[in-house]
């Protein structure tokens, strides 16, 4: 062979492997994109589920001091992950102030964490104005990356009594849903619960 | 066959990227260069695209604590920037909520920015710099307010 049709098979060759690699990371992404939405219902960041909840300590909205996730330790917590301007957020209030009514009694919590600049009073205004009976507390950018760099509000997390993430959803889901998923963070994690909505 | 082989990585690393860290809820034309004469007035078209599926609040939302979308262009001494008449939104309702109306931007939008020279303004062409502010949401999730810079090319004669 001479050196130029040796120089044009090594291009073809080139061109061939970048395109096979480009067909199959499109494939790649398309199925990771399919099990996200049908799945996991997570828009985007990483899948927490099944590790350590990471501990946090924000101010309440009300100015009453700080909470601390690790204090929680022996309850079922719901974080909500919201924001005044967040509409879908909205929607979901009045299920959790039910929802917080229906199980408390069996050690269940609600965290509502608010994501946004807005100072703290007016964050309070409306939460009060929504009727929320839960602590509201005033989020940190750093809670992102902390939580698995989640896409979007509401997201919200379902941690058991021994700390462990059971389930997170982002987006807006049906009041049932959460129900549910409330009832597992009760029950306690396990991988074949984990599973069985993953 | 270094640069082709340049070209294909680049390729490689850009198809690789994640789309989720690019994400951008609407695009903004380029604003075409307008030209007004000293003691008149024009107007510069501002054009966005709404990413299909999205919505971002108009400029006048129904209900309290909604993020309006809204343009601010820093203060120039030579140009002033008049009124704005922003679009009227389109109603729209949450499918979890379909009783309570939401006034949005989808698809492709577009407004005027009037902007008027002094009297006293020298020749030649400014540069107007600002942002489109905005804050988008779909049917189940909304996103971060965001800032897309704009710049607007005005000459005067």
């Amino acid at each position: 062979l001479n050196p130029e049709t040796r120089r044009n098979a090594a291009i073809i060759a080139l061109v061939g492997v970048t395109v096979s690699f480009m067909l199959y990371f499109a494939a790649y992404k398309s199925r990771q994109a399919k099990n996200a939405a049908i799945v996991q219902n997570l828009i985007g960041g990483k899948d927490v589920s099944g590790q350590q909840a990471p501990d946090f300590e924000l101010k309440k909205v009300d100015g009453s001091g700080t909470v601390k996730l690790s204090d929680y330790r022996g309850r079922a917590v719901m974080i909500n992950f919201w924001a005044t301007w967040c509409g879908p957020c909205k929607i979901e209030m009045p299920w959790f102030i039910d929802l917080k009514k229906k199980y408390a009694d069996q050690g269940f919590e609600i965290l509502g964490v608010a994501m946004e600049n807005t100072d703290p009073p007016e964050i309070k205004a409306f939460a009060d104005k929504m009727g929320v009976n839960y602590v509201v507390l005033k989020g940190k950018e750093e809670m992102y990356a902390k939580y698995g760099d989640f896409e979007g509000l509401p997201t919200t997390f379902f941690i058991d009594k021994n700390g462990v993430i059971t389930a997170e959803y982002q987006g807006l889901h049906s009041k049932s849903d959460f129900e549910d998923r409330i009832r597992e963070s009760l029950a306690g994690y396990s991988a074949s619960n984990h599973s069985e909505h993953k | 066959m270094k640069t082709l082989f340049a070209t294909l990585l680049l390729a490689v690393v850009a198809f690789a990227q994640d789309p989720l860290a690019k994400k951008a809820w609407i695009s903004v034309s380029p604003i075409a260069p307008v030209t007004v004469a000293r003691g008149k007035a024009t107007n510069a078209e501002l054009k966005f695209k709404v990413s299909n599926g999205y919505h971002v609040n108009s400029n006048k939302p129904t209900a309290e604590f909604l993020i309006p979308t809204e343009v601010v262009l820093q203060p120039s001494k030579e140009l002033t920037i008049g009124k704005i008449a922003y679009p009227a939104g389109k109603d729209f309702a949450l499918s979890f909520d379909p009783k309570q109306k939401l006034s949005v931007y989808s698809g492709d939008v577009a407004f005027n920015i009037p902007i008027v020279a002094a009297k006293t303004t020298k020749p030649g062409t400014y540069m107007l710099k600002g942002e489109l502010k905005y804050q988008a949401c779909n049917d189940v999730s909304c996103f971060p307010p965001r800032e897309a810079p704009i710049q607007i090319s005005v000459t005067v004669k």
